[in-house]
């Protein structure tokens, strides 16, 4: 059955509910209030909606809406001509409904609605599937009918209308799809046998056999991810990899940063029986969950580094930085990637490493970059960006950009310390001839002690002066190592910071440090938008000038500016890790709103 | 007209309708609007000459973009926004004549950011020519003596006392003030002395003088203890320099190949008024040569003049990165002209490979919107009669009526073409914009 039909066939539907109730009740719910419980056995998705209307009602109330509402974008909207439409259609729709569609929606979506998805009856066709849509009140559908009844004949034959015995009714559309409407329940399918299971479900749930959620796949979601979620996704693997009649996943991908950020989790959904995705939005924040099963130190050996034991002592997911704009980790066996490319990467992905180690060369003379290099590192790697104060000048860059800062774990730290320190050296020399084509100031290699760290770092002979410096001026690249890590960063300022973070992390116990979660943290980023407000508004001269070169004009330039400002301090920070446990993968989601 | 007196003035008791202000419009600006149109032929000739030689205030709106565009070009340090930037004034300027000569100027005084590498340089060389670009021409070719970008360009630096390097003053005599033919070797070798310790420190012009040669020079047969000033002096001193820039005038605003009577008739021009170029350029606009039939679509047009002109005449907004693209692969890519001789044009600005992209230029302008959409004066054209459409883009577009056949071709066009009047304007306009004749001004 066509999804897009069965949607329409819900609005269709409204055409013709009907008052008449009997038969079932709320007694007759299963314990689990998940409508899943009513799908017949043999579904190979499903995506189940709960208790929408307090959503609904928050997005109809919310500050964000009226605001865009009331904006000069919205005011240029409704001058289209399909805006125009849809709002003669609103109008239209709530005056026949009695009520707003904020409200209708509410109303019949704000219950619970699952989706079910089947294998086709016929190789070829599309999937089929059943719809059930609980509203809390059946008296709702009772008045929805009265209103909408009269509208009934301008369908004509494409909608029929029969009686059922059991009290209920059954609306056949034209393209085959039925639906039936009973109490407070809308059931629809184009496959009787579906649709029949399901009501026998909805009728009598203790004999109605086999669903969805008595399988085994359904289950093991159910106890690792619960099942009282707004938004639920279930993807039984098995079924869907049976159908298919080979692995879903490549086992090799075409993406080397993919494969790096995610190849693990991949490889463990390729024989996972499930993926399960859920999604809760509360007062002001939101999670989005997706799990795959299986005990990922059961991978291949090709796939083993991304398996690595967690930290013996617990660290902070990134480096707690002043204000800070982002952070990033991840934690692998990066050699042991490297060396395993071949099995993890597709062939056409091959050259281009060739390409980067001949390209490396410039900066590691004599040294094989997978051999010598990487072996000398440690398992996890830390970004982090932060607005820069422009210490080292006497006026700022006319563009300004944020400070970064590469943190590197050394597993051995004295022959790392050379070859990075020859790789910082190589790239303030690259930067100085570059520095000599563009006329600008070339680095001096100066160093310094900082408690007691030794810091390596470039320096300009006359400190840069002008209110619109050019933009290489934002880097004054700088250089550490503390113990067995190593601080490579843009400018001295985020390099004394992470010392001061690393000489803290030695002296505080375990205990104090942020950010400890059950499971092994593999990849970790955050964003903070007002900070990104800060520093686009800080070079809202250089955006409002792209504005300008696509031709739109200095109002609109300047509210569209405001207006993605506006949005972004709107918002909390927003985060996106990747969890291993013992039986399963969990990759997270999270933001907010003020 | 009188071919005895080419050089009397084209004045109010002659003929003045559209196709002249038209004519005298494209010449001066990167085309015009259909308003600007109307204006010059009820202004007149005097006064719209007026308007375009002596500066007008710009617009609030103007001025705030400008800046706002200038702003983000030093910023960032990238060239292609300073194009935009330049690009944005070619277009909105109340000074469109200055901006065409601003253009003019670059091209004789050709420096590419290729090398000079510097926004801010390039940015301050492109004022240097706009302040003096009516102006005083001696003041020029002194200001650009001395300008960063050009001794970065023809290496300045390299230019010392016991090893005197020959660019800038080769460069000065056969681009900027001379021509070929009009100095000797031996005149190159003694003013690259004059010019030596002329160096670029922390981005400022800086007279090292420990590296002048103060010693005496001989140029042009006179003797001195020339330094570059003196041997700027003695090339505006030249006949020939006047012969020199009064050709290149005329080639510019008024014929491919000006006869040797116009050429020295503003040379004489040019020395009686000094070198100032304002009153030239007055005489030269408003002579009979000037408004001569034959003269008229006489020069192929460039780049600049296509681009920015159709655009000027059909589109708005215009979407300027597209636009600078474009330009690039037309063989314009301003800030970067391909040589120390700048683009030759004329003939050269057409290859089968050009010629193809202008039709695609066409082609894009009139249907995908890619430029910028069509602006609403054009749209509106939309819902007129065939014939009132096609003689309104033939003033337009054309400058006067397309000869009878392509007339008739376009009406037929028109008349047959299906889809909605808007879909018919777009083919009229793609058919207008790929005619031999509209590649001219």
């Amino acid at each position: 059955m066509r999804m897009t039909r069965m949607i329409g066939c819900i609005f269709g539907l409204s055409l013709v509910l009907i008052s008449t109730q009997t038969g079932w009740t709320d007694s007759a719910l299963p314990a689990s209030d998940s409508l899943v419980a009513h799908l017949p056995e043999g579904a190979v998705a499903t995506l189940e909606f709960s208790n929408l209307a307090p959503l609904i009602e928050r997005i109809e109330t919310s500050p964000a809406l009226r605001e865009l509402l009331s904006s000069p974008q919205w005011s240029d909207a409704l001058k289209l001509d399909p805006v125009q439409k849809a709002l003669g259609f609103k109008s239209l729709a709530e005056g026949q409904l009695g009520m707003s569609l904020w409200q209708f929606a509410k109303t019949y979506f704000g219950d619970r609605i699952v989706l079910g998805i089947y294998p086709p009856t016929q190789p070829g066709s599309p999937p089929d599937g059943v719809l059930i849509l609980r509203v809390k009140d059946a008296a709702s559908l009772a008045t929805l009918r009265g209103r909408l009844t009269p509208l009934l004949p301008l369908a004509g034959d494409k909608i029929r209308l029969s009686a059922r015995d059991d009290g209920g009714h059954t609306v056949t559309m034209e393209d085959g799809n039925q639906a039936v409407i009973r109490d407070q329940w809308i059931v629809i399918s184009k496959q009787k046998p579906l649709l029949d299971r399901t009501l026998q479900s909805l009728a009598i749930p203790a004999a109605s056999g086999d669903s969805v959620a008595t399988s085994a796949e359904w289950k093991q979601m159910a106890t690792q991810l619960g099942t009282d979620h707004d938004v639920q996704f279930f993807l039984n693997m098995t079924r869907l990899t049976g159908l298919v009649g080979h692995r879903l996943i490549p086992p090799k991908l075409d993406n080397g940063v993919v494969s790096l950020l995610l190849g693990g989790y991949l490889e463990l959904a390729a024989g996972s029986p499930y993926v399960g995705s859920t999604l809760d939005i509360r007062d002001n924040h939101f999670e989005l969950r997706s799990t795959v099963a299986g005990n990922p130190g059961h991978l291949d050996a090709a796939h083993q580094p991304f398996v690595l034991e967690g930290d013996p002592a617990p660290r902070a997911d990134v480096p707690a930085t002043k204000n800070p704009l982002n952070g990033f980790s991840i934690t692998r066996d990066f050699s042991a990637w490297y060396r395993n490319r071949e099995w993890l990467l597709e062939a056409s992905l091959l050259p281009g490493f060739d390409k980067f180690e001949t390209g490396l060369a410039t900066f590691l003379p004599g040294r094989d970059f997978g051999e010598d290099v990487l072996p000398l590192l440690g398992n996890r790697l830390t970004l982090v960006t932060a607005p820069q104060s422009f210490a080292h000048l006497r006026g700022t860059p006319g563009v300004q950009l944020p400070g970064i800062a590469l943190l590197l774990d050394l597993a051995k730290p004295a022959e790392a310390n050379d070859v990075l320190s020859l790789v910082f050296q190589t790239i303030v020399l690259v930067s100085n001839l570059q520095a000599m084509q563009e006329n600008r100031q070339p680095f001096v290699l100066s160093s310094e002690t900082y408690r007691n760290t030794q810091v390596a770092f470039a320096k300009y002979v006359k400190q840069p002066e002008g209110p619109t410096l050019p933009i290489s001026y934002n880097f004054q690249p700088a250089s550490a190592r503390v113990g067995d890590r190593y601080v490579i960063a843009t400018n001295v300022e985020m390099c004394h910071q992470l010392i001061d973070i690393m000489h803290n992390e030695a002296i505080a116990p375990a205990a104090d440090q942020p950010t400890r979660v059950e499971g092994v943290r593999d990849v970790y980023f955050d964003l903070s938008p007002t900070v990104a407000a800060d520093l686009l508004e800080l070079n809202s001269q250089v955006l409002h000038a792209q504005n300008l070169q696509q031709g739109k004009s200095q109002e609109q330039s300047v509210q569209e500016l405001q207006a993605l400002l506006k949005l972004l301090r709107q918002l909390t920070p927003v985060s996106f890790s990747s969890t291993r446990f013992a039986d399963r993968w969990q990759l997270e989601f999270q933001g907010g709103w003020k | 007209m009188d071919s005895a007196t080419p050089f009397n003035p084209y004045n109010a008791t002659s003929v003045w309708t559209h196709r002249e202000a038209a004519h005298l419009l494209n010449r001066t600006q990167y085309g015009f609007t259909p308003g600007e149109l109307d204006r010059a032929v009820t202004d007149g000739l005097d006064a719209t000459l007026n308007r375009l030689l002596d500066p007008q205030p710009e617009s609030t709106e103007f001025s705030r973009a400008e800046a706002a565009l200038r702003e983000a070009a030093i910023s960032t340090g990238g060239i292609d926004n300073l194009k935009i930037w330049w690009l944005y004034r070619m277009r909105y300027s109340a000074n469109p004549l200055t901006e065409k000569l601003a253009l003019f100027w670059h091209n004789h005084f050709a420096t590419s950011n290729a090398k000079v590498n510097s926004v801010p340089t390039m940015l301050a060389q492109n004022d240097l020519i706009r302040k003096h670009a009516t102006g005083d021409f001696k003041s020029l070719l002194h200001g650009i003596s001395r300008d960063t970008a050009m001794l970065i360009w023809l290496d300045g630096n390299a230019n010392r006392k016991r090893h005197p390097n020959e660019n800038f003053a080769r460069e000065i005599m056969e681009l900027f003030a001379l021509g070929v033919g009009n100095y000797t070797e031996k005149d190159i070798q003694e003013a690259a002395r004059a010019f030596t310790g002329w160096h670029v420190r922390e981005g400022q012009f800086w007279m090292n003088r420990l590296q002048h040669d103060d010693s005496p020079k001989t140029v042009f047969g006179k003797t001195g203890s020339f330094d570059g000033n003196h041997i700027v002096d003695l090339c505006l001193d030249q006949l020939a320099c006047s012969r020199f820039l009064a050709t290149k005038l005329a080639k510019t605003f008024v014929c491919p190949e000006p006869s040797t009577e116009l050429i020295g008739h503003f040379a004489d021009r040019i020395r009686h008024h000094d070198y100032q170029l304002k009153p030239v350029l007055r005489e030269l606009l408003t002579s009979r040569w000037f408004f001569q039939p034959e003269n008229r679509r006489s020069i192929i047009k460039s780049p600049l003049d296509l681009a920015i002109g159709t655009l000027r005449m059909l589109a708005e907004p215009i979407r300027w990165p597209g636009v600078a693209k474009l330009l690039a692969e037309l063989g314009q890519n301003i800030f970067e002209p391909a040589s120390v001789k700048g683009w030759e044009g004329g003939r050269l600005w057409i290859t089968s490979s050009s010629l193809l992209q202008r039709a695609n230029f066409a082609t894009e302008l009139s249907t995908t919107g890619q430029y910028g959409p069509l602006s609403e004066s054009t749209r509106n054209l939309a819902t007129t009669g065939s014939e009132r459409v096609i003689e309104t883009l033939e003033r337009w577009l054309l400058c006067e009526p397309a000869i009878d056949s392509v007339h008739q071709e376009l009406l037929k066009f028109h008349a047959s073409a299906e889809g909605t009047t808007e879909q018919k304007l777009r083919g009229l306009l793609q058919l207008i914009l790929t005619l031999p004749e509209f590649q001219l001004l």
